[in-house]
């Protein structure tokens, strides 16, 4: 079950950064290549209609 | 990204679970750095990373190393041998940052999150992580940090090393009594309970001829650390009894509290070990305390002290103003995500804090520990130079720099059993 890990182990690092820049920054400093992932919070309603619509279903 | 293997994830705790399955139903391994996921948030998580062969380090994991880069919190240490599966994010730092001094390096140092060893969530990452370093050719030792596990969980963990393992280990437990490994285990799985002692423990199976050399390097032998406490307690007048140790590192300040425990008794604390010397109002010190000021109560609405070190700069002035304090003690953590100058940023309070101890006719001892390598951005030469140079007295690790602040407190008047077996367990001398 390991063989994934130690596919990660063997590759180059692509990483996709969601949330805090500042560890974006520092992967960039590092030369690995990033993404920034630009992340908001789902609207309050939208979460709440979704449980809403859960419990019905 | 279509190629991307690997993501960090910072969102608010309630909403990384979301986050995270997305990334794992498209086969890339998650670092999860937010806090606050509820407990069965993670197990679902992480029972479905493991399903699929993927990771999930964390949540609420600070520091990672992947194929030689810094995940979040992490230092710039050398590559080498030695694999670290950690549920402790600070205690990664140091015991890494110790590895590079030495000489040794990491292969691959994995943050699994403090709630891994937990009951509820089984160590299902500390499992799958020691399988993977064990199948890695590139690891020959594999280290343990955490706090102690679960007992249940602990159980299956040795029975993975036991049944599935050939590697030698080295378990740090960061407990109040020594983890025990099954007797048929002993040549080849060491348990430390301290992260200096699991550092050279990882020389003595790895490299046994180096292990002077490295005790050279970061160590300091106990009549040393008890002249060198003598001579700095003479400073001392008879009313200065207390140790304030203010620490931006959770897992150093845990560390902490186990020694003090063996050489000074039970401190007050922010997050003590027993809750009979929790401190009723975290932000006011009472006899020995040591403050975790990475805590809730000290980073709502404002970020990590490691980042930002207002909050430990009023503290010390706070602390230097009380007439009983002794020493005082802090950790310096430098690499990727923390502040771009720790020591810098803490200079003029330092100095404000020896001037009013001065001013009121005393002397302020402030011992300090930087967390770092040659490397880092911030360069622990550059660091060690600016707080040397105003009178901090520095020391290689967190383990000696706690053990001396309690030798000058108690005047050098420790028993020596007492204090050889605290070094056994914290130092591996």
């Amino acid at each position: 079950m390991s063989e994934k890990i130690l596919k990660l182990f063997k590759s180059e690092l692509k990483v996709i950064n969601v949330g805090l820049e500042i560890f974006y920054n520092d992967l960039r400093r590092q030369k690995v290549e990033s993404i920034q992932v630009a992340w908001q919070p789902p609207p309050k309603l939208e979460k709440e209609l979704d449980r809403a619509l859960r419990e019905l279903l | 990204m279509p190629d991307a293997n690997f993501a960090i994830v910072s969102v608010p705790g309630e909403y990384a679970k979301d986050v995270v399955m997305d990334l794992l139903k498209r086969d890339i391994h998650v670092h999860v750095f937010s806090d606050h996921v509820p407990i069965e948030d993670e197990v679902e998580m992480k029972k479905f990373a493991s399903e699929r062969g993927l990771l999930v380090l964390g949540p609420g994991a600070g520091t990672s190393i992947i194929n030689g880069k810094a995940i979040a919190f992490a230092n710039v240490v050398r590559r080498g041998n030695v694999g670290i599966v950690a549920a402790a994010g600070t205690g990664l730092q140091e015991v890494s940052v110790l590895l590079d001094r030495i000489g040794l390096g990491v292969s691959q140092a994995l943050g699994i999150g403090g709630n891994d060893v937990k009951k509820e969530v089984g160590g299902i990452m500390a499992i799958d992580c020691i399988r993977a370093l064990e199948a890695d050719r590139k690891t020959k030792l594999i280290m343990v940090v955490a706090k102690p596990p679960d007992r249940e969980v602990m159980r299956k963990i040795t029975k993975v090393i036991s049944e599935e393992t050939t590697k030698p280990f080295v378990i740090c437990f960061q407990s109040l009594r020594e983890y025990k490994p099954p007797k048929k285990l002993a040549r080849r799985v060491k348990a430390v309970r301290g992260l200096h002692a699991a550092v050279i423990q990882a020389v003595k199976l790895l490299k046994p001829k180096a292990v002077q050399k490295a005790h050279k390097r970061i160590s300091m032998k106990p009549r040393e650390l008890r002249a060198l406490a003598m001579k700095l307690s003479k400073k001392l007048k008879s009313t200065q009894k207390y140790i304030r140790a203010l620490y931006t590192g959770g897992t150093l300040m845990y560390e902490a509290m186990l020694i003090y425990r063996e050489l000074i008794g039970n401190v007050y604390s922010n997050a003590p070990l027993s809750s009979k010397y929790k401190l009723p109002d975290p932000h006011k010190s009472f006899k020995h305390s040591v403050i975790d000021l990475g805590e809730e109560e000290f980073t709502a609405g404002r970020p990590h002290p490691m980042i930002d070190p207002t909050v430990r700069k009023l503290r010390l002035i706070e602390e230097a103003k009380d007439p009983s304090v002794a020493v005082i003690l802090m950790d310096f953590m430098l690499g990727y995500g923390s502040h771009e100058d720790p020591a810098g940023a803490m200079i003029d309070s330092i100095e404000d804090a020896m001037r009013i101890a001065e001013e009121d006719g005393r002397n302020l001892i402030i011992l300090g520990h930087v967390c770092g390598t040659r490397k880092d951005p911030q360069s622990l030469v550059e660091q060690e130079r600016k707080l040397k140079k105003i009178g901090v007295q520095l020391f290689p690790s967190n383990a000696l720099a706690v053990i001396a602040s309690a030798l000058i407190v108690k005047r050098g008047k420790v028993k020596a059993d007492r204090l050889r077996r605290v070094y056994r367990s914290f130092v591996g001398i």
